[in-house]
């Protein structure tokens, strides 16, 4: 409520009243229907983390243009709205909460931090504010956190840890040591690969295990604990910003060579190009996009057309923006209007053609299934980056828990 | 000694340092020993929100502050109401059940109670919770004085803010302003400062007004953004909306700073740092400090039961740096004592530990280097006046050497001049003797005749041996290898040691103190041979080249280690020692090689 007042009881007061509440009124941006459908990205654009923001807002700019150019969804142009939120929650929180305030938007998207996601997701459930997650891979926004207005675009560690349990239960290693960043998220990744490996090959042995501070820079003492035990096989667990130290310190040590280890994005093409020339060959892990794998026209074109704009190859965070925008304007488009609510009753359950094929939105939990690829990292003379080899497919539907799991999860 | 003596003073200081630093620990102690002595008072601090709303945590440390000293830290317990969080009233009665049962058995000397949440649930449930207990109270904005004065034992500091004082410093720093946009929630607190700022307005009728409180942030949003310069908002609390929203005190003020082109004001000290440029504020601090002094009153003043009046403090100007360069506000159209908070950091500020640790680090090096300085100085000194004393004693070694050489060449003289002369004479009349006696004379004067001649002839050539010895003739006459020559020759008749002299044919052009002085060392050196080397061949080398007369003696002999006769300290060093200090004398150098099994090299050189 607005009021006025100028003195106190004079009739100027109630003048000064009646104009300002005319104003506020008559504002264009009060009631009047917005020309355009307003997204708002709360991510983060400075730091390390960055690298992978800024190919989600590649992605996403890649395929707002080819919206907007093809006259935009019903009528109307997608037009979007950063905010940089300097990889801090808190600051994620403020950011969203001014995007929704200032800039009113119909959709909100993010974020490479997990504790963002999950804090921003808690927003969008107040403002029943449909909140598309990308990039992080935190399983609970979706599982035991999850609700009506949050969806998450990538797939989750839950995801990772069932493939990687699944196809390293076929691998020669018995003998195994879980390391990776002390902290939530990392222990999660670790635990699920763990539980799924030790389901699919009961004779596995976890030897030892080593977690280090977040953000530690001196791997080499965790390294020589690892190598004096001489287990077959590492599951490392890390989080994206912090994982370039460990295939650093495990290539100069000579780890590499002698044990092979798990990271869970290790033949992501974005983490890969992050590490520059420190990642080491034979490193298995999982992505849930290759810009060469597999060579479908769908795929190959996208890639190439993205290359042209870019001068880059699109990345796992590249197709989370570029998919993200292509369910934001399908959803409106099939909702008929610009309703949140009816705008997420359409995308429940709902499919669209990607790179990949047709991916489609689990109405259970807002789950984009996704196919993952699990591989190992190889040097290619075609290339001046790793690749991925010995590429094994996943189907989404294999890798994602089931819909009773989810709801168990979020009644307790 | 001097090294002794020095030693002696250092620990005697040292010891004085250590000794004064035990006195300043002993000191250091004395106050919490004293505190140690007063009365165990308890005291109960209720705060209404929660611990990291900046608000409470300063209150709550103005209050320790005032109590440090005069109570424990252990005897103070801090309880959080959360009272924002808590939805029904019966969540109070809950928590009066809680303290009840978790400070059962504790008297409290005194609570302290922040904000008015706390200090309506100590009105409401002090009585039963902790009945006598004296309160003092902080942070309120509004209290009714009467009300409380028919409560037993409370008392505190108020919060009032001062609005009228606010609005004066907005047209003070910005006079065009003609409109106030007061953006304030609609809490009971909120309500209190609407009342406050209603009437403080009366008094600037030329203002607009355009009230936020109880509305959609939304609304706020799509004012401020489009606020025209003339305006200023005027911000108190704004937690929450009307739709439910909640904000953080720093998320909305970052969120309305970021969002409009006008300067923001505020009566709390708790909003600075986001975006306000500041105010005639109540600082919590300050709140929490006044509460705390009328704590100790109380707790002094228990015996007569005297209530201090409630405490009104006075606003303080505060604003911060980054705001005030923002809207381009100068320093000096501050009212005087304004506090400005979030200045640049000098260097010092920013790296203030780290300044303490290296100046400590400075000092300590300091007073290391210090102390190395003063042994240095002593050590100086006393190597100056080693030098002096070994000057001296070169001096007087070297007069003594020229005596010793005078005295030598006299006596030489006198025994060649007078013994020797005499003996000549003595030789010639006993010839003569013989000669007078008759042919078939006694054959025992004969034979006494011939054993005078052989004596004279022996003693005449002990003489001549001991002038050698004493003062070479050949020395002055055909200088230092001819002498060298001359006594080595009588040297390897006397000893059966060879000795082969080498030198240049041409006699060099030497002082003769330093003929006499390299002679010396020979004459020394075939003596050490003689005695110590068990040698059968020395080998005397004199050459001159670049100005310098080389000597050198080398013998064949046993030789011997010098690491182990400079430990040993030897009295064979006496020789050693004269023989340097002579070349020292003639401004020479002097040194012995030498090595068991491998002979002896003593090498002399000497600038001619």
């Amino acid at each position: 409520m607005t009021r006025a007042l100028k003195g106190a009881g004079s009739l100027q007061t109630f003048t000064s009243f009646f104009i300002i509440c005319l104003a506020i009124l008559a504002s264009p941006s009060h009631s009047a229907p917005a020309d355009t459908i307003k997204v708002g990205i709360v991510d983060t654009y400075t730091g390390p983390a960055s690298y992978f923001s800024l190919d989600v807002l590649d992605g996403f700019t890649f395929a707002v243009n080819k919206i907007n150019a093809k006259g935009g969804v019903l009528g109307k142009k997608i037009e979007y709205f950063t905010r940089d939120d300097e990889y801090k929650p808190d600051l994620s929180l403020t950011m969203a909460k001014e995007l929704i305030l200032k800039e009113d938007v119909d959709v909100l998207m993010g974020t490479i931090n997990s504790g963002s996601a999950l804090v921003v997701s808690d927003l969008a459930k107040k403002e029943k504010m449909p909140f598309f997650v990308t990039h992080t891979k935190i399983s609970k926004v979706t599982m035991e956190k999850g609700h009506r207005y949050v969806f998450q675009m990538t797939d989750n560690s839950d995801m990772a840890g069932r493939v990687a349990g699944k196809v390293l239960a076929k691998k020669p290693f018995l003998k195994y040591w879980i390391a990776g960043d002390d902290d939530g998220y990392s222990h999660d990744i670790a635990e699920t690969v763990w539980k799924n490996l030790k389901k699919n090959n009961p004779k596995v042995q976890m030897i030892g295990q080593s977690w280090w501070k977040m953000g530690e820079t001196d791997f080499y003492p965790y390294i020589q604990q690892i190598m004096a035990a001489k287990p077959d096989f590492i599951i490392t667990a890390m989080a994206a910003v912090t994982a370039a130290g460990f295939p650093r310190a495990a290539k100069m040590s000579g780890l590499t060579q002698k044990i092979p280890y798990y990271e869970q994005t290790a033949i992501e093409h974005g983490v890969i190009c992050s590490q520059g020339n420190e990642t080491p060959e034979n490193v298995y892990g999982g992505t849930s996009y290759l810009w060469y794998y597999p060579a479908t026209p769908a795929n190959r074109t996208f890639a190439n057309e993205y290359y042209k704009q870019y001068k880059k190859y699109p990345t796992e965070s590249s197709l989370d923006g570029y998919i993200t925008a292509m369910f934001i304007a399908e959803g409106f488009k099939k909702a008929g209007k610009i309703d949140k609510e009816a705008f997420i009753n359409a995308i429940e359950g709902w499919s669209i053609d990607s790179p990949l094929g047709h991916l489609t939105i689990r109405a259970c939990d807002h789950q984009l299934g996704r196919p993952l690829y699990f591989g190992v990292t190889k040097k290619d003379p075609r290339f001046d980056f790793l690749i991925a080899d010995d590429i094994e497919v996943v189907a989404a539907k294999d890798a994602m828990a089931p819909c009773s799991q989810i709801l168990r999860l979020r009644k307790k | 000694m001097a090294s002794l003596h020095l030693n002696n003073t250092l620990s005697l200081r040292l010891l004085t340092i250590g000794y004064i630093s035990l006195v300043c620990l002993c000191l250091q102690q004395i106050p919490s020993a004293i505190a140690g002595e007063h009365p165990l008072y308890t005291v109960l601090i209720l705060n209404s929100y929660h611990r990291g709303y900046k608000w409470t945590d300063d209150q709550n440390a103005g209050i320790e502050a005032a109590l440090k000293g005069s109570v424990n830290q252990n005897q103070i317990y801090v309880e959080y109401m959360d009272a924002d969080r808590m939805v029904h009233d019966e969540d109070l009665h809950d928590l009066y059940l809680a303290y009840k049962r978790k400070y059962r058995g504790l008297e409290f000397n005194a609570v302290c109670v922040t904000d008015e949440p706390a200090l309506r649930f100590m009105i409401d449930y002090g009585p039963r919770l902790f009945p006598g207990t004296p309160v003092a109270f902080s942070g309120i904005i509004y209290i009714d004085e009467s009300h409380l004065k028919r409560i037993h034992n409370f008392t505190g500091v108020r919060a009032q803010p001062d609005v009228k004082a606010n609005i004066d410093l907005i047209l003070r720093l910005h006079p065009g302003t003609k409109n106030v946009v007061f953006i304030n929630e609609a809490t009971n607190e909120g309500q209190r400062l609407h009342e406050e700022f209603l009437t403080a307005m009366l008094l600037f009728p030329s203002l607009t007004v355009q009230f936020f409180e109880d509305v959609d942030t939304k609304e706020i949003f799509r004012s401020i953004t489009k606020l025209t310069r003339d305006s200023v908002i005027f911000y108190g609390v704004f937690r929450r909306d009307k739709v439910g929203r909640v904000f953080d005190y720093r998320e909305i003020v970052t969120l309305l700073s970021r969002n409009t082109q006008v300067p923001i004001y505020s009566p709390w000290d708790f909003n600075l740092g986001y975006g306000i440029v500041g105010g005639a504020m109540k600082a919590g601090f300050s709140q929490g400090e006044a509460a705390g002094m009328q704590v100790l009153q109380l707790l002094r003043g228990a015996e007569y039961e005297t209530m201090p009046e409630i405490v009104k403090p006075r606003n303080q100007y505060i604003f911060d740096y980054n705001q005030l360069r923002r809207f381009n506000i100068g320093q000096d159209k501050l009212p005087e004592n304004s506090l400005i908070v979030n200045g640049p950091e000098t260097l010092y500020e920013k790296h203030k530990n780290l300044v303490h640790t290296v100046m400590a680090i400075f000092l300590i090096l300091l007073t290391i280097i210090s102390v190395l300085l003063l042994i240095i100085r002593f050590k100086r000194r006393t190597e100056n006046q080693l030098k002096t004393s070994q000057e001296k004693l070169r001096s007087l070694g070297r007069r003594l050497a020229e005596i010793e050489e005078k005295a030598m060449k006299n006596i030489s003289r006198e025994l060649h001049d007078e013994v020797g002369q005499n003996l000549t004479v003595l030789g010639v009349n006993l010839n003569i003797l013989r000669s007078i006696i008759p042919q078939k004379g006694s054959d025992l004067i004969e034979s006494r005749i011939s054993d005078s001649l052989t004596l004279v002839k022996q003693t005449t050539q002990k003489v001549r041996n001991l002038m050698g010895m004493l003062r070479s003739p050949v020395l002055d006459d055909y200088g230092l290898v001819a002498a060298l020559q001359f006594y080595s020759e009588q040297y390897s008749e006397r000893t059966g040691i060879a000795v082969q002299v080498r030198g240049p044919d041409v006699r060099p052009m030497i002082r003769a103190r330093c003929e006499s002085a390299l002679f010396r060392i020979v004459q020394e050196s075939l003596t050490n041979v003689l005695k110590h080397a068990h040698a059968t061949e020395v080998i005397i080398t004199v050459d001159v080249n670049n100005g310098k007369l080389h000597l050198s003696i080398e013998d064949n002999g046993q030789g011997f280690d010098q690491n182990q006769f400079r430990e040993t300290g030897s009295q064979r060093g006496w020789g050693l020692a004269t023989m340097s200090e002579r070349a020292l004398a003639v401004n020479g150098s002097f040194r012995v090689e030498s090595s068991p099994g491998f002979g002896t090299q003593v090498i002399v050189e000497v600038p001619v």
